[in-house]
């Protein structure tokens, strides 16, 4: 979506450039409204939360466009830590990003605890990489490998990985989804029944998964996490733990060809299911939102991604804003903060859509109705960028983290 | 033009840096060697036109010389740039001016009374005219093409503006817009001063500027109406700018920072102008249904003659739209208040003090044109009997301070307005043939065409190359004849008695409720139909009737009827008025928009126009929202995005009309931001119109007229119908009461 810059179209009429230009965003003082005063309250009706979360942040910081990374280090306090299980986060449900720093609104010294993060996913990666080392890495997956990852909940990572998944195609190949989210959503995005088995259910028989692929949207083939009972799930985990190449060996089992592409979905914050993803993946994409729970998750995901050993070499690694307000003076702020934070790195914006729910209680396909929403446009958008990156290998150097 | 001129043929290149390494050459002589050389090519230039100009043809070496210079104009026509263009003037003055040499020497030999009353009325016509277009060349030849100058230093030392709204009469609905925009022009806020001008002293003025903290103005008095309006304010304000927009002109937001550039390059700047740009159409516009298509009667004097004045340094202020200097202006005495045409007249006293006036051909501001016929002639008579009168009162040819081009510029100006009387003799004069035989033209047939038309065609092909995007051929016949009878008597009678008359505003923003044909005022313009209607026949039966020698006379005497035929219909289609449904203009743009629904969910669209009521969307293929659903619609300006509440009032397809609730003033002001005061709409429409070609034109304008003599056949019709319908029904004495 372009929305042109009126300045620097008429500058560019007699040449000029609109650097020089100075824009006021003066704001008058109005003294008295006209009676018409029952329609006003616009933004607020339309997004009730978080205009009541609102005046907090401003309490919080009076001045949220000058310094923002000000702004959210008091409410960096409330962040999850990483001592709560993912799970938790992930249960929310996904229209309400911001309830997190209201919810656990006392929090550890901030420095300390990501240290010992460091610390701790350095020595993990050691041992594994020690441990691996008896299991040789299976070949590159053909397939193009998409990982969406976040380390904060609520951030959409399951419907984009299902709008991904029924809008990404590459000509002469087929989309699979993979979800490795034991919340198991990810076929109800994709319009599959409930109660299928997933990939939890298979007793480790690797030959298995082509069987249980389900079919989705758009003819996506969908590889379901399953509700597995405890010692399935426990079995699961622990496999993964054992080896670090397991998805890479489970994909390598499936033939896949160049023209195929991989959507993977993960369970929020560092989990083997993320390792698992990462060391696939040859594009990771971060979700995140614009707001200040997702960003002071942000150098605990770039600490994840950047460790030794956790990515191949080939991985290229992106941030989504997801559920964009662009009706709130603070996202945008919020969001001009990631700009300048990711640079490059950041592929696209997906605007808040309450559309996109809807469809999911419906059963159906946001994506099917003729681009009738705006979250669905930026979503075709997103989708049409990464195919031509994936068409594009030389491409891929350029935004390379 | 820049597309033009940026791809210059490399024969053009090679020429152009000749002619520059000759003049670098030049430059570098004494400065009297030079002055020697000019002085000496000029006088040489000089004898060989007259030479060329006086030199006896008979028929046949005359056509041949004529038809060489037509078609070498012809093939220069193709070449771009602006060497053409003046070597295609100097063929066309070598027509024009061989012509009247022809005609005033040979011509005029009448043997009665009546010959020489229609043969010198005619000449007298044709000489205003040829000093008319010899006027036109200079000021038009060369437009400067003034680029602006942008701001360097930090707002923190910017200018203090002040912005002045004056108003009269207008609706509060009407200046509101001109308000919001003019407050939000990006300029510091410390340094903005907006003045509302109210010279009607309206209770909801004072209320409106004072909820939005505008300052409102008013005095206790109405003397020298808008010039006096606009010097009592300059009285209690003080900032070293004035910017001046009338009630109904929406300046941009980046109008200032477009605009005052160029005082702080120039010193000596008093009086920058910017062009009137009306997003609504004008009465020519709207009956024609042109809007858009054909240039409007403003778009040459903006687009092309106020360019062409530049070079010259003769720009005039019109009143709106423009930034003056405070201090020179207070050192002429303010607005000039002896004239109807305070504007004009002011730039004027600005020149002849030795102050720059400039004009920058970006429009960066908006308003609505005048909305009926009668109105637009008012306004035009207006200019026209204040042009007449600074022509007395303050001749631009004499007094001190002017320099020849700057003389010229302004005397152009103001001979324009003459062309009432002028136009009428064009309109009748080959009637006087037609009818009484009158011998106006003392010369055989064959010898007319002969020098006449090569006079006629050059200057339509060369004023077509030179005006093509600003106006197209034949159009100007068509706006002088609706005006022509209506600019003469208050022209002739300024020029009699330049004191004689006051000042009518202009009123706009109305509505015209249903179609009508306005007789009143189409009356000259039928009576000049009938009249050559009737000679075209006359002239066809004495053709039919195989009178003796006279064939060639008569067929130019008809084909010039036919000629005036055309124009007079098309002016008699003007008078038919069209509907005008909206009482706020709507602007066609497309802009992202956003709508959401009552449940929640968004769609993005893209408006197809916007008024201060409401927006008009187009959705993506396939969605549409039902009529009377509540929605709102969210425009954005970069990143800055604003919502409104509205209803969707009409819905068809993908298209959507949506009527917002009544908006709070901030919302009112951020509408404002977001639509009208948007920097690029009015410049993207600019100069873009289609270029012309004489013959399309022609054809476009004979359509016209057709048009016009149906719908005045129709109204016609419809008159005898309802005369013969109060004859049936007894005429009751209350009516005819009530008529009088």
């Amino acid at each position: 979506m372009s929305r042109t810059d009126d300045i620097s179209n008429l500058f560019s009429r007699f040449g000029a450039t609109s650097d020089s230009y100075y824009e006021f965003e003066s704001q008058f003082d109005y003294k008295s409204t006209p009676p018409s005063l029952e329609k006003t309250a616009v933004p607020v009706e339309q997004v009730p939360l978080a205009a009541a979360i609102a005046p907090v942040v401003a309490l919080v910081a009076p001045v949220p466009q000058s310094v923002p990374l000000v702004v959210v280090s008091p409410v960096a306090q409330a962040t999850a830590q990483p001592a709560v299980p993912s799970v938790v986060l992930a249960i929310e449900p996904p229209n309400l990003p911001i309830q997190a720093p209201l919810m656990t609104p006392a929090g550890a010294g901030k420095p300390l605890r990501n240290l010992l993060a460091e610390v701790v996913l350095a020595r993990q990666t050691g041992t594994q990489s020690l441990h691996n080392e008896a299991l040789p890495r299976p070949p590159k997956c053909k397939a193009h490998i998409v990982a969406l990852v976040s380390a904060k909940g609520g951030v959409g990572k399951t419907t984009l990985s299902a709008g991904l998944a029924s809008s990404l195609r590459l000509s002469g190949g087929k989309t699979l989804a993979i979800d490795l989210d034991p919340q198991n959503a990810l076929q109800y995005h994709l319009g599959v029944e409930s109660g299928v088995p997933g990939m939890c259910n298979t007793n480790q028989a690797a030959t298995a998964w082509a069987s249980l692929l389900q079919h989705g949207f758009e003819g996506v083939q969908l590889l379901p996490y399953g509700v597995p009972s405890n010692d399935e799930r426990s079995a699961l985990e622990r496999e993964m733990s054992q080896d670090r190449h397991w998805l890479a060996r489970q994909l390598d089992h499936l033939a896949l060809g160049e023209n195929d592409l991989v959507i993977l979905d993960t369970p929020t914050g560092r989990t083997a299911y993320l390792q698992q993803a990462l060391d696939v993946a040859d594009q990771v994409l971060v979700v995140t939102t614009a707001d200040a729970a997702s960003f002071i998750t942000m150098d605990q995901m770039d600490r994840l991604l950047g460790a030794v050993g956790a990515r191949p070499a080939f991985s290229v690694c992106n941030y989504v804003v997801n559920q964009f307000d662009a009706g709130r003076e603070f996202s945008r702020d919020m969001l001009e903060v990631l700009k300048r934070r990711l640079g490059r790195q950041l592929l696209g914006v997906i605007a808040r859509d309450n559309t996109l729910g809807e469809a999911l209680a419906y059963g159906q396909n946001p994506l099917a109705t003729p681009s009738a929403s705006a979250a669905c446009q930026d979503m075709l958008l997103l989708s049409e960028q990464l195919k031509t990156r994936f068409q594009t290998p030389s491409a891929v150097e350029s935004s390379a983290s | 033009m820049s597309k033009a001129s940026s791809e210059p043929s490399a024969e053009q290149t090679r020429a152009q840096g000749w002619a520059k390494a000759l003049a670098d050459r030049v430059d570098q002589w004494p400065v009297a060697a030079r002055r020697v050389l000019i002085i000496g090519s000029t006088v040489f230039c000089f004898l060989v036109g007259l030479l060329i100009i006086t030199a006896p043809f008979e028929f046949y070496a005359q056509c041949v010389f004529a038809i060489g210079c037509f078609g070498a104009a012809l093939v220069l026509r193709r070449i771009p740039g602006r060497l053409t263009v003046l070597i295609m003037i100097g063929l066309s003055l070598t027509a024009s001016l061989r012509y009247m040499y022809w005609r005033l020497t040979s011509t005029l030999d009448f043997d009665d009374w009546i010959d020489m009353a229609f043969g010198y009325g005619l000449v007298l016509a044709e000489i205003y005219a040829l000093i008319v277009l010899v006027f036109g060349y200079l000021q038009t030849a060369w437009p400067l093409r003034r680029q602006p100058v942008l701001l360097k230093g930090p707002p923190s030392e910017w200018p203090v503006v002040d912005v002045f709204i004056p108003s009269y009469n207008e609706a509060l609905d009407i200046v509101k817009l001109t308000i919001f925009a003019a407050q939000a022009m990006d300029w510091p806020q410390d340094k903005l001063r907006v003045h509302v001008l109210d010279d009607g002293r309206r209770e909801d003025f004072r209320e409106f500027c004072e909820q939005i903290n505008v300052n409102y103005i008013t005095r206790d008095n109405n003397r020298h109406a808008k010039a006096g309006n606009l010097n009592e304010a300059l009285q209690v304000t003080s900032g070293e700018f004035v910017a001046f927009f009338d009630a109904d002109h929406v300046p941009t937001r980046s109008f200032l920072q477009v605009s005052i550039g160029w005082f702080l390059k120039d010193p000596k700047l008093a009086m920058l102008q910017t062009p009137h740009f009306f997003f609504s159409p004008d009465p020519f516009e709207k009956n024609l249904n042109t809007f858009r298509s054909v240039p409007n009667e403003g778009e040459l004097f903006y687009g092309l003659v106020q360019d062409g004045n530049d070079l010259w340094n003769a720009t005039f202020f019109c009143g709106s739209c423009a930034v003056i200097r405070r201090k020179p202006l207070m050192e002429v005495g303010g607005v000039a208040i002896e004239t109807v045409t305070e504007d004009a007249h002011t730039a004027l006293k600005l020149n002849r003090a030795g102050y720059n006036t400039a004009y920058l051909g970006i429009p960066q501001a908006a308003g609505l044109a005048t909305e009926s016929l009668s109105r637009h002639i008012s306004q035009r008579t207006r200019w026209a009997r204040g042009m007449a009168q600074i022509f007395r009162t303050d001749n631009p040819l004499f007094g001190k301070g002017l320099n020849l081009g700057q003389r010229l510029c302004y005397l152009n100006a103001m001979l324009h307005f003459f062309y009432g009387l002028p136009r009428l003799v064009f309109l009748t004069a080959p009637l006087a043939y037609l009818f009484f035989n009158a011998q106006i033209f003392h010369a055989s047939g064959l010898m007319i065409m002969a020098y006449a038309l090569p006079h006629i065609f050059h200057a339509s092909l060369t004023n077509s190359t030179i005006q093509g995007r600003f106006r197209h051929s034949f159009w100007n016949e068509v706006y002088e004849t609706v005006l022509a009878w209506y600019i003469m008597g208050p022209v002739l009678m300024a020029l009699v008695n330049p004191k004689f008359g006051g000042f009518n505003v202009t009123t706009k923003g109305g509505i015209i409720d249903e179609k009508f044909f306005d007789w009143k005022l189409a009356r000259p313009y039928i009576i000049l139909l009938t009249l050559n209607m009737a000679g075209l026949i006359y002239g066809l039966a004495r053709l039919a009737m195989g009178e003796e020698g006279a064939t060639t006379t008569l067929l130019i005497n008809l084909v010039w009827t036919l000629y005036n035929v055309i124009i007079a219909s098309a002016a008699v289609a003007v008078a038919s008025e069209t509907r005008q449904v909206r009482s706020e203009p709507r602007v066609a743009a497309k802009l992202p928009a956003r709508l959401t629904r009552a449940d929640g969910s968004v769609i993005e669209g893209v408006t197809q126009d916007f008024s201060q009521k409401g927006v008009g969307l187009r959705l993506p293929p396939g969605v549409s929202v039902p009529q009377g659903e509540r929605v709102q619609v969210s425009l954005f300006r970069n990143r800055q995005l604003s919502v409104f509440p509205a209803v969707i009032v009409f819905s068809r397809g993908e298209l959507l009309g949506a009527q917002f609730d009544p908006l709070t003033l901030r919302q009112q002001s951020d509408l404002v931001r977001l639509t009208f005061a948007r920097a690029d709409t009015w410049a993207s429409t600019w100069g873009s119109g289609q270029v012309d070609t004489p013959l399309a034109a022609l054809r476009e304008v004979s359509l016209i007229g057709l048009h016009g003599i149906q719908e005045l056949f129709k109204a016609s019709a419809m008159e005898v119908r309802s005369m013969l319908r109060r004859r049936r029904v007894a005429p009751s004495t209350l009516e005819n009461a009530l008529d009088k």
